[in-house]
């Protein structure tokens, strides 16, 4: 069995009275595809949050390759290996296309404190970026300017400036939220690529329950800020408590 | 071909620098010495402000840390013009690092409202600690000596003389701007202005890219004031008065905030423009005012950004 990347012990987050994380207790395993579901308000913008860093939890801890990083800044995260994209185009947007993938690639790989060295002799980091824009099938657009670009595509770089960062461990919340279906495709043929290459382990967040149960081998299912349902896609499905308070007709049908 | 034109550009405004240093009058040299200052101290302030879209009011304290930093070195310590210029520049690299610290935790308004106080507090001190600064004074009586280098030495004595020195100094400040603006630490900074809240999970420490922006902008302030005691051969409290902050601001916004030769254009339409309003009127300030309110309104992106959109459209 696979070693465990991320660990989460007794996860506690509660904005006034609303619960949004309570004693969650997870341990997501590397090249394990998972996808967490549930209702909105569930939570899972929350965890995400927690677990990369841009909301600090009230209790409880984080373990990311076993180093407690509960506490570690964003930036620290994403060179160790952790790294999200988001649900709303998050991009830089008067930046072509090429600097949007360049400036985490030469992040990640420390070349960022480079005062007086010229962007353009960074050749193998450009020959990376080239092999990323073709990937996600941007390399037509790479001189583009990333506002200009169509919203399906900007979604699409949206992605791609997650994965220029190299991470191990990648949360992809609703990735293919406006891509039409062509671009859907290509993306999670990448995703899948990536997850059975080994290189990175992702995790979804999605609403659209075909790419979930397409896609997935293992479905977490939050409500509440609880774990009520976590097992492969049969077990989710299968799960009285997951059907009761979520899934409901749609499974059963 | 856009980058011969950039250099060929480039080429013919060193010739006339040039020209002007050998041919110019007393009077000419002078302003033209200013300009260049100014310039520099431009350039520097637009790394924080057009490449990182930081807005401080507090750079003043800099270049005041530059010339008092020179001033005081030349006055007690070694006329040395070259060391006591390296001493300047030190001071406001320092001092821009301690305020820097704890302003750039702060955006936008806390960001600039920080600097401004840092700003006001400088300027108190300069103007409260006589023994030391002088006072309302300032420090009078900095010598040009001559720029020793071991077996040469050069006068820069004669304002002619100085103007090179001034000149070469631009030159450089030219050429490591242009380097960080198109260095890996320059793309970050453009990430910085156009999406702070991604550029962390960029892997990019906000804040540490902020100070650097911040102590870049404060250092080359530092050698604008270090340049500008000695041309003036005396220090004048009033250069750390934030309203001294202001003209690398209004100069930027002149020239062109996203342009790297913005600052510089700016600069001279500045002093050349003003010099020649001081002449017809004492209500410099109105008219300027007004001049600067067609400016930013009618060319918006400075004279640099219309210029250089006006030939994009005939190009393509």
């Amino acid at each position: 069995m696979a070693a465990d990347i991320l660990k989460i012990e007794k996860l506690n987050k509660s904005f006034g009275r609303v619960q949004a994380a309570s004693d969650v207790n997870l341990a997501f395993e590397e090249g394990v595809l998972t996808s967490i579901i549930g209702p909105n308000g569930a939570g899972k913008s929350t965890l995400i949050n927690i677990l990369s860093g841009s909301l600090p939890p009230d209790s409880g801890r984080v373990l990311f390759d076993g180093n407690d990083i509960t506490h570690l800044p964003v930036h620290r995260r994403v060179k160790m290996g952790l790294c999200r994209s988001f649900q709303l185009v998050n991009i830089f947007p008067e930046m072509s296309v090429f600097d949007n993938i360049l400036l985490p690639a030469l992040a990640i790989r420390n070349r960022t404190r480079r005062l007086f060295r010229s962007i353009s002799k960074e050749v193998s980091v450009h020959a990376e970026v080239d092999r990323l824009l073709e990937r996600i099938g941007l390399q037509q657009e790479a001189r583009t300017v990333a506002s200009s670009l169509s919203h399906g595509d900007q979604r699409v770089l949206e992605v791609g400036v997650a994965l220029a960062a190299k991470p191990k461990l990648l949360f992809l919340d609703e990735p293919t939220a406006g891509m039409n279906p062509v671009e859907r495709v290509r993306i999670l043929e990448n995703i899948k690529r990536l997850s059975e290459s080994r290189q990175t382990t992702f995790v979804l967040v999605e609403h659209d329950m075909d790419i979930v149960f397409s896609l997935s081998e293992r479905v977490i299912v939050l409500h509440h800020g609880e774990v009520i349902g976590d097992g492969t896609t049969e077990e989710v499905k299968n799960n009285p408590r997951v059907r009761e308070v979520y899934l409901g007709e749609e499974v059963a049908a | 071909m856009n980058r011969y034109l950039h250099l060929g550009i480039a080429i013919l405004a060193l010739a006339a620098l040039i020209l002007i240093g050998i041919f110019g009058s007393r009077f000419v040299i002078y302003m033209a010495s200013r300009v260049m200052i100014l310039s520099i101290f431009a350039l520097g302030y637009n790394v924080l402000f057009g490449r990182t879209g930081l807005l401080s009011f507090g750079h003043a304290a800099f270049y005041a840390a530059g010339a008092y930093g020179l001033g005081l070195f030349s006055l007690h310590v070694h006329p040395h013009p070259l060391a006591g210029i390296i001493v300047g520049v030190a001071c406001a690299c320092l001092l821009s690092l301690i305020i820097g610290f704890f302003c750039v935790r702060h955006t936008e308004i806390y960001f600039a409202m920080l600097t401004l106080a840092f700003g006001m507090m400088v300027f108190s001190l300069i103007w409260n600690l006589r023994d030391i600064t002088g006072g309302d004074d300032g420090l009078i009586g900095i010598m040009r000596a001559p720029l020793s280098l071991g077996i040469v030495s050069i006068s820069i004595i004669k304002p002619q003389y100085y103007y090179f020195l001034i000149l070469s100094l631009l030159a450089v400040t030219v050429f490591l701007i242009y380097r960080i603006r198109n260095s890996p630490f320059g793309l970050v900074l453009a990430g910085i202005k156009e999406n702070e809240k991604r550029i962390a999970f960029a892997g990019v420490s906000l804040k540490n890219y902020r100070l650097g922006a911040f102590v870049i902008s404060g250092t080359f302030a530092g050698l604008a004031g270090a340049l500008g005691a000695l041309l003036e051969r005396n220090t004048d409290p009033f250069s750390a008065h934030w309203s001294h902050s202001a003209e690398p601001i209004l100069v930027s916004l002149i020239g062109g905030v996203q342009t790297f030769a913005g600052p510089l254009v700016g600069s001279a339409v500045f002093i050349v423009l003003r010099e020649i309003i001081e002449r017809f009127t004492h209500n410099w300030m109105l008219w300027f005012g007004l001049i600067l309110l067609l400016i930013i309104m009618g060319f918006r992106g400075g004279i640099v950004g219309i210029l250089s959109s006006w030939r994009r459209d005939d190009g393509s």
